[in-house]
């Protein structure tokens, strides 16, 4: 009877311990110190079946509606994806689950009074990342509607990418991890701006581009992700405080990727005649025998479908640098 | 009931559990709801071994005393009841 063993069914009530809501934290925790005690594999498996079942539906009188509203806003997006078209129905049956399994541990999480507080402190960055999921579905299900040839996902697995990309931005922006509350106001008061300022850098790089061919589009995004490392550092100098800056730098990530596909689409959709004029891309366009607005905005939907995953990464990891690097040298500069 | 038995007992949920025949899935919304009702008292363990969390102790309330003989009381006489309906039924 020493340590405690880390096998599948700890990592089970880990799980459920997560999932319950910040005023049931103790039980998280009497679960998992009693998984110590329990003896055998199969016995093992049966208590983390049981602690997950409490997880998914807890003793919490009043917690119903919210399941219920979570379940029905899941099955709503998910009929009207199906109906839009049928390039989008394995996306929205995959979306329609993802959020019903999202919406329904979210509502399980939430404490008396948890939604109240939630509202209070990232109204803004639970807002535009409302925003910016619902003008990305919306510019995917364009797309797709009008050059069906962009939609075309033999496999699926875009489609599901996408689905279950967009749920995990949902839930960074409306259930943070609880590490991160005290720095929402600070995280929203620099991301916002450094947003603003990155799509700034995109859109000046394909206009310059279109209008006087300078240069490639490529040069604003290396350029734009100076912005998330400058603002992480300076949220470090201005806190003292380390953590403060990843969270900006996390913060901006999460609205970066957002910000970056939904401009780079409806750039896309405002430039078909220019890429329709464009050597290169009618050059590719012949290659893969279909015009070059289809081409280019099918090759653009899926690269910046994958964007979605590494612009809030890479943005972080730069911005996560240029907090540690201020906080480094601000350690460095303090008097002993 | 079980806690009841040995009221002034801290006891650990799992072996409660075990004792009493319920799973965990059953055995924590059980013991949530007794301690939202004030019901059951909680309480961290002190000194667990080296290398394991401390665990959760568990006994009823004065109060939480008080419902279980209510209910103690209700079940008995349910029983007499049922048998004296059972002889007539003969």
């Amino acid at each position: 009877m020493s340590e405690a063993r880390r096998d599948l069914p700890r990592a089970l009530v880990e799980a459920a311990a997560w999932a319950l809501p910040d005023h049931r934290r103790a039980w998280g925790q009497a679960m998992l110190a009693d998984l110590d005690h329990v003896e055998g594999l199969l016995a093992r498996w049966r208590f983390a079946a049981g602690c997950v079942r409490v997880a998914l539906v807890p003793p919490r009188p009043g917690g119903y509606l919210g399941r219920v509203l979570a379940l029905g806003l899941a099955a709503a997006v998910g009929v009207s994806l199906y109906a839009a078209t049928p390039a989008t129905h394995v996306f929205a049956v995959a979306f329609a689950w993802l959020l019903a399994g999202y919406g329904w541990l979210a509502a399980n999480r939430l404490s008396p009074g948890g939604l109240r507080r939630l509202r209070a402190t990232s109204a803004a960055v639970a807002g535009a990342a409302l925003a910016g999921v619902a003008a990305v579905v919306g510019l995917t299900v364009y797309g797709v509607t009008r050059y069906p040839w962009a939609g075309e996902d033999p496999a699926g697995l875009f489609s599901i990418f996408l689905a279950v990309v967009l749920t995990g931005y949902l839930a960074a922006a409306l259930t943070p991890p609880r590490a991160a509350l005290p720095y929402r106001g600070v995280a929203a008061r620099y991301a916002l701006p450094a947003v603003a300022a990155m799509g700034l850098l995109w859109a000046a790089g394909t206009l310059l581009h279109q209008a006087y061919g300078w240069g490639t589009t490529g040069w604003s995004v290396p350029a734009s992700l100076v912005v998330p490392g400058v603002v992480a550092a300076l949220a470090t100098r201005a806190h003292r405080d380390v953590e403060a800056g990843v969270w900006v730098a996390a913060c901006t990530g999460l609205l970066a990727g957002l910000a970056f596909f939904a401009s780079g689409m409806m750039l896309t959709y405002a430039s078909t005649g220019w890429y329709a004029r464009d050597p290169s891309t009618i050059h590719d366009a012949l290659a893969v025998g279909v015009d070059p607005a289809s081409y280019i905005v099918g090759d653009n939907l899926g690269g910046l479908i994958i964007a979605l995953l590494w612009m809030p990464l890479l943005t972080l990891a730069i911005g996560a640098v240029g907090a540690n690097l201020v906080g480094d040298l601000h350690t460095r500069t303090q008097p002993d | 009931m079980a806690l009841a038995a040995r009221p002034a007992d801290w006891r650990y949920g799992y072996e409660l559990g075990r004792e009493v025949g319920l799973k965990a899935g059953s055995l924590y919304p059980i013991l949530i709801r007794l301690a939202d009702r004030g019901l059951l008292e909680a309480s961290w363990e002190n000194g667990p071994p080296s290398g394991r969390p401390p665990r959760h102790l568990y006994r009823l309330t004065a109060s939480g005393l008080a419902t279980a003989a209510e209910l103690s009381a209700v079940a008995a006489a349910e029983r007499h009841g049922s048998r004296r309906e059972l002889r007539g039924a003969w």
